[in-house]
């Protein structure tokens, strides 16, 4: 089973093990990382590495891809924003307009 | 004063119009403060659907298949007839009277998608390796038709969606 240590295997510089190290702690906090689509996305670079190191994918199309996820993941982030501030909306403007239907007309 | 056949003093017609100005001001309020998004709009949610079509077909017309030869001025024809459809799509958002700059975001990170993938197929060609391999179009097309869904649940959690 590919390891995701196994891209900086040929790796020997003291430099590169420092941004190995990073990116293997980085990775494993990713994998573990409540939020499901977190989660997926680092499944998915693994796979992907794991296929760039097979020689299935080339470099730019490596590149090309993690391009795509982090454009996906910025759509994530602004559907989450739009789904908060829609419900905050809801919440609030309905709760005005409730308050102002039924308390104003049932106090004296 | 008499309203509805009970008597109200001054201080009580005093306290209802006090009540009714702070509901009224802090909805005014919040609205002002909190910048809602838009509401649901039928036709940002077609311009979604109708893309995110157009972008897949796109990717699976230039992924390698047997007998499927390389013609490069369909991918020219293509590439322009897409970024035509994501141009339209934006002037539909940049001409509505109260603009959203959610919705122009979504549709921005979706065009800078496709022109990539223009460039990535043009870039591959003049190279000489023509077409996208099986496993990388599977894989990019996850990726984009994931961006497109996002977008679509997006626009369907706004208010006033029509239920389905």
């Amino acid at each position: 089973m590919f390891n995701i240590e196994d891209v900086f295997k040929d790796i020997k510089d003291e430099g590169s093990k420092l941004v190995k190290d990073e990116f293997v702690n980085l990775f494993n906090q990713a994998i573990t990382e409540s939020d499901g689509q977190v989660k997926e996305n680092t499944e998915k670079v693994k796979e992907w590495c794991a296929a760039l190191c097979s020689g299935k994918l080339n470099k730019d199309e490596f590149k090309t891809l993690l391009e795509a996820q982090k454009r996906k993941m910025e759509q994530y982030v602004l559907t989450k924003e739009i789904q908060t501030r829609a419900k905050l909306e809801k919440l609030t403007v309905g709760l005005i307009e409730l308050t102002v239907k039924t308390v104003l007309k049932l106090r004296p | 004063m008499k309203i509805r056949n009970k008597i109200i003093t001054p201080f009580q017609v005093f306290r209802r119009c006090t009540l009714t100005t702070v509901l009224v001001s802090m909805a005014i309020g919040m609205m002002g403060c909190m910048a809602f998004v838009s509401h649901y709009d039928g036709g940002s949610y077609q311009n979604f659907t109708s893309l995110k079509a157009f972008h897949l077909k796109f990717i699976d017309d230039f992924t390698e298949a047997e007998g499927k030869k390389w013609d490069e001025q369909l991918l020219d024809q293509k590439c322009d007839e897409g970024d035509l459809r994501f141009r339209e799509a934006q002037e539909y958002e940049l001409g509505k009277r109260k603009r959203d700059d959610t919705r122009e975001k979504a549709l921005k990170n979706l065009h800078d998608q496709f022109t990539s993938d223009c460039s990535a197929l043009k870039k591959k060609a003049s190279e000489g390796h023509f077409f996208l391999s099986p496993y990388f179009a599977q894989e990019l097309k996850g990726q984009v038709g994931q961006n497109y869904n996002f977008a679509i649940k997006g626009e369907e959690s706004r208010v006033a969606t029509p239920k389905k």
